[in-house]
């Protein structure tokens, strides 16, 4: 087994690692994420609780959980949809190269791609007002701009393959040769591309939740648990260092991933 | 290709950017609209909350124009925006032009600091690397922030820095020793730095096994000039290309260090502007950002066929 293989068999025991104690806080109140308990406040780590409580006694391994999985759904919800729009709009914007779809779509991803991402991201959160699910479709309907220049050049290079022209000349309608002999081998080097962003998707909660949007009180987000964390850092130090862990292990372990998958690609499928 | 006929196509060129450029712009006038026309409910509703009498929520109604047809209010925006009138503030009425372009200043030259002293830091380790390969170790490790979220290293150093070195920043802010100002653009330009690092050193590592290298070597040139002629000269284009694609991050990352620093700027006034609900403000802030980059892109459109000649045929 070759090194990348077992960094990312190692990160990705850990994510599983990370969401046991999910399932934990959702069947025995031992865990209980929400639920004060006072006479528990500000209590340091110890073997029952290994990350301690926080101010109104809420266990910080519960919280940190909670949050760490509810931004890593969001995460990967906002990257299906990223992904879709890219392969979408990717997709017609390559096959009908030099007319008005590509010139209209390339003109779009221009415009995404000059306009600084987070701070549309954090503009129309602020003016929506979304949950932590909502703020995620925003993520994904601003974020599909760079795969999607690429799946364009990947459906360009596509257009010209041996298998395309073949299919072209045996009369398959143009829906047939997208579905089937093009879109199949785009996918992976989009996904690959979409897959890249994960970490920076999963820290953006860590953005949004610094101007107090995203999920709101009492469900705790990685970012805000963060920052009431950072603010006590000399009283109770725990309470910053959990979140911070979560959020490095969670981008890590993306980023392995995507790098995993991107070397899976194998030459052959490359026209 | 006679001189005059170069230089037509030079213009011809830059021409086409600027139109370009001013349809992005005005793409992003739109843009900025559509989101404000997207808002679920009533904006003054929301703005004034549950408890405001019907009457102020009318009158928001007419200072936001909210009482004319949709066409006509989404023209007279966008008509504004060009005269460079981004209307009013809702809190308490100041000019947003005015307000977004002070904060704005700050944040920018913030942002450019990092960004100069990012690729000063990169160009400097890969330098370094370049004429002791033993110093290659340090690179995994420049490399590792660019792994994690934009921000989270710009977050985690100035809270650090601002509790550990209270010295630096005085308990109410007040002091300006030598460090204080160049400490947030610092803290804001670790990542972009380890992105350089990233990018650049493997593009370097491509540009080693390429043939105009081998031959420069071949025909004896030195470290230095290695650097100099083989390596920095073919990837100036790549360098000027990522370092606008890392303003744009630094300048999110110097929002939050700005708020953490206690430093006016924009992200103070976007901190109060999200609390307030002042939706054209926030307009103004994307608007005046949008433009900037714009600019920025263009200007740089405008540089590559400089830095490679090949791109301006």
């Amino acid at each position: 087994m070759n090194r990348p293989h077992f960094i990312t068999l190692f990160c990705v025991s850990l994510l599983f690692l990370a969401a046991l104690p999910v399932a934990l806080c959702v069947s025995g109140n031992r865990l209980d994420p929400i639920t004060p308990n006072p006479q528990l406040a500000n209590e340091a780590p110890n073997l029952q609780q290994w990350a301690g409580r926080d101010e109104l006694g809420r266990s910080t391994l519960a919280r940190v959980s909670l949050a760490g999985g509810l931004s890593f759904g969001a995460a990967c919800l906002a990257l299906l949809l990223t992904l879709f729009l890219a392969l979408l709009l990717g997709g017609i914007a390559g096959s009908y190269h030099d007319q008005w779809p590509d010139h209209l779509i390339s003109w779009l991803i221009a415009l995404l791609h000059t306009i600084p991402f987070f701070l549309l991201v954090v503009v129309a959160a602020a003016i929506w007002r979304p949950g932590l699910f909502g703020a995620f479709l925003i993520v994904g309907i601003f974020a599909w701009a760079a795969p999607a220049r690429l799946a364009r050049a990947e459906f360009l290079r596509l257009r010209q393959a041996t298998h395309v022209t073949a299919a072209r000349a045996m009369g398959f309608p143009a829906a047939a040769i997208f579905f089937r002999q093009t879109l199949p081998l785009a996918f992976l080097p989009a996904f690959t591309s979409v897959l890249i962003l994960l970490p920076e998707l999963i820290g953006l909660d860590v953005g949004l939740g610094f101007f107090g949007l995203g999920a709101q009180p009492p469900t705790p987000t990685l970012g805000r648990l963060l920052y009431a964390g950072l603010s006590r850092l000399n009283s109770a130090p725990w309470l910053a260092v959990a979140p911070c862990a979560v959020i490095i292990a969670l981008s890590l372990s993306a980023f392995a991933l995507a790098r995993l998958w991107s070397k899976s690609i194998p030459a052959s499928t490359r026209a | 290709m006679s001189a005059t006929g170069q230089r037509s196509v030079t213009v011809f060129r830059v021409v086409r950017h600027a139109a370009y450029s001013a349809s992005l712009l005005f793409g992003a006038l739109l843009l900025a609209q559509i989101i404000f026309e997207a808002v679920p409910g009533d904006p003054a509703r929301r703005v004034l909350g549950p408890y405001a009498s019907q009457e102020s929520v009318v009158h928001l109604r007419h200072e936001l124009g909210l009482d004319r047809p949709l066409a006509e209010r989404i023209g007279a925006n966008i008509l504004g925006a060009l005269r460079f009138d981004f209307g009013r503030s809702i809190i308490d009425g100041r000019g947003v032009r005015l307000e977004v372009m002070e904060k704005f200043t700050r944040t920018f030259s913030l942002g450019l600091q990092a960004v100069a002293i990012a690729a000063a830091l990169a160009l400097a380790l890969l330098a370094l690397v370049h004429f002791v390969p033993r110093a290659a170790f340090l690179l995994p490790v420049a490399r590792t922030p660019s792994v994690l979220p934009s921000f989270l290293s710009a977050v985690l150093l100035a809270i650090v820095a601002a509790l550990w070195l209270p010295a630096v920043f005085g308990s109410s802010g007040s002091s300006r020793s030598f460090p204080a100002p160049l400490l947030p653009s610092l803290v804001a330009a670790i990542y972009p730095a380890s992105v350089l690092v990233a990018t650049l050193g493997a593009r370097w590592t491509s540009l080693r096994s390429s043939p105009h290298y081998r031959t420069a070597r071949a025909f004896g040139l030195g470290r230095s000039q290695l650097l100099l002629n083989a390596l920095l000269a073919p990837s100036s284009p790549a360098i000027l290309a990522l370092v606008i694609g890392q303003l744009s991050l630094v300048l999110f990352a110097s929002l939050v260090v700005e708020i953490i620093f206690s430093l006016p700027g924009t992200g103070t006034l976007m901190l109060a502007s999200i609390q307030a609900n002042d939706y054209p403000m926030l307009q103004g802030i994307l608007i005046i950002n949008a433009l900037v980059f714009i600019a920025l892109h263009f200007l740089a459109e405008s540089l590559y066929p400089v830095l490679d000649p090949r791109v301006a045929r």
